[in-house]
């Protein structure tokens, strides 16, 4: 039977952003995918390198709304490990606090517009009614619901007191016995199982190979979780268990966010137990040295890079970034192939995909595996 | 045979329970104390040293001359309400409040003016 190319994108009703995929379809089976990115390039990486550090770090944050957290929390860690500043205790468990509010809210988001592309539209109401309990702690928490301009270099902008802390343990608690409501959902609910299970199947050989991060990785059998290896702000000292699963299909990398919810619910609630009382912030110089920083955080979508380069100035001379989305793109066209063309969007939310926060300079050839980086007008020039 | 799905019970509870949404214009939530809102300067805290017009990640404020010196005038309509100039300010003259209803006919009702405002120019 012969190919057909079906393009989905940029501007698709399946795609909450403007990326381009080329399916070659034979029938109802996807056989390869080709995918364009680079439409919501915004060129924050050059904008970078124009901002001082306490400029940078509100538009850091702005690389992605919904990860936001994680955004100034590694830009922050990068800063501070180039210019030499430790934060206080209290200042990580509170980084924490935050980090996981913001992984709860976004995977609870995730969960949501996955019922709602696997056409189970119930679970996306409750789960977003859900979910406003945890923005309003956030805004209460940060005074934003989504931007949180929380992280700042050197440490934390304001503390939790009393009540809101009684406030957060309370809802925690209330969430988790939700969420093992839901937990038990997504396990039996026909509609889920029958979308979900043995969909977008990603072996562990492949993920490994393809270098899957995050819950697309972990979804697949592989242990691999940036606050169990390499530890940052407070997670030394909390208990922690990374969430795995064998299956390798849509179902068990939805079913990873769940449990992740319930692990993130109990981080909270053991940072609370165990803040140290204390400075919140170290003092921060505004000048960069001459040197490099690096962070890697695990943003509610996998491993999250910040890579400065500091040129004994003002300025940063090169502030790189890597989203997981980003890395998980090929991953992402490997699980398409072989499947049907209904499932693409079960397939494609199963990485969470966030597209405005993966568009850089670089391509990615998916027949060869071959990467490179372009320049700009190279890119316009293929584009015609 | 299939189950009855576990989620029809919470389905049929909220048939009977309280809509989660409030109708905003007519019924209003209170943001919680400390929501960054509109800016409310002490001007007379105000030195005009101009950290926070050089801190600002927007470039929404500008220095402006006034009967006591220079100014900050804080345009809203570029501020990305970061609180960055409350954090530079070296006498804590900027705090926020909450007031987060801040769309406008009129561009000049989108400034933070300091009283006795000179030029005109810029709002």
């Amino acid at each position: 039977m012969s190919c057909i190319d079906l393009v989905v994108g940029p501007q698709h009703p399946a795609l909450h952003e403007s990326e381009r995929f080329t399916f070659k379809v034979e029938g109802e089976v996807v056989v390869d995918v080709e995918p364009r990115l680079g439409y919501i390039h915004r060129g924050i990486e050059k904008a970078l390198e124009r901002r001082s550090i306490v400029q940078g770090l509100y538009l850091a944050e702005r690389v992605c709304g919904i990860c936001n957290v994680a955004h100034s929390l590694c830009y922050s860690q990068a800063m501070e490990d180039v210019c030499g500043v430790e934060p206080p205790e209290r200042a990580k468990y509170l980084r924490v606090i935050a980090h996981e509010l913001n992984r709860i809210h976004s995977h609870l988001l995730l969960l949501g517009v996955a019922g709602e592309l696997i056409g189970f539209m119930t679970l996306f109401m409750l789960l977003w009614r859900d979910r406003e309990v945890v923005m309003d702690l956030f805004e209460r928490f940060t005074g934003n619901r989504v931007n949180s301009a929380y992280n700042v270099v050197g440490g934390v902008r304001r503390d939790l007191d009393d009540s809101l802390a009684r406030d957060l343990e309370k809802a925690m608690d209330s969430l988790s016995g939700k969420m093992r409501g839901y937990r038990k959902v997504f396990m039996e609910d026909p509609t889920v199982r029958a979308r979900a299970v043995g969909v977008g199947a990603l072996s562990r050989h492949k993920a490994v190979e393809l270098c899957a991060v995050g819950p697309t990785a972990r979804g697949s059998g592989v242990r691999a979780d940036v606050r169990e290896y390499r530890p940052y702000a407070a997670y030394e000292g909390l208990d922690f268990h990374p969430v795995v699963y064998e299956e390798g299909d849509v179902w068990a990398r939805l079913m990873v966010r769940v449990d992740e919810v319930l692990e993130a619910a109990e981080l909270v609630k053991q940072c609370l137990r165990k803040m140290p009382s204390g400075q919140l912030r170290a003092r921060a110089p505004r000048f960069i040295p001459a040197g490099e920083g690096f962070s890697v955080v695990e943003a509610p979508r996998g491993d999250l890079n910040y890579h400065v380069y500091g040129r004994g100035a003002v300025t940063p001379d090169r502030v790189k970034i890597r989203t997981p989305t980003y890395a998980n793109i090929p991953a992402l066209c490997e699980m398409l192939k072989g499947g049907y063309v209904a499932d693409i969007p079960a397939s494609l939310v199963s990485i969470d995909p966030c597209f405005a926060c993966t568009d850089r300079l670089a391509v990615v050839d998916v027949g060869t595996g071959r990467r490179w980086t372009t320049t700009i007008y190279e890119l316009a020039g293929r584009a015609r | 045979m299939a189950r009855i799905p576990s989620l029809l019970k919470s389905v049929v509870a909220n048939a009977f329970r309280r809509p989660a949404t409030v109708k905003y214009p007519y019924q209003r939530l209170e943001p919680p104390k400390g929501f960054r809102g509109r800016h409310e300067v002490d001007w007379e805290k105000c030195i005009g040293c101009g950290v926070c017009a050089r801190d600002c990640p927007a470039l929404a404020i500008e220095l402006v001359e006034t009967p006591k010196g220079l100014k900050p005038l804080i345009d809203l309509s570029r501020c990305i309400f970061c609180y960055q100039c409350a954090d530079s300010c070296p006498r804590g003259a900027i705090s926020s409040t909450i007031v987060f209803e801040l769309a406008s006919w009129r561009r000049e009702e989108l400034y933070v003016k300091p009283p006795g405002m000179s030029v005109a120019g810029a709002a």
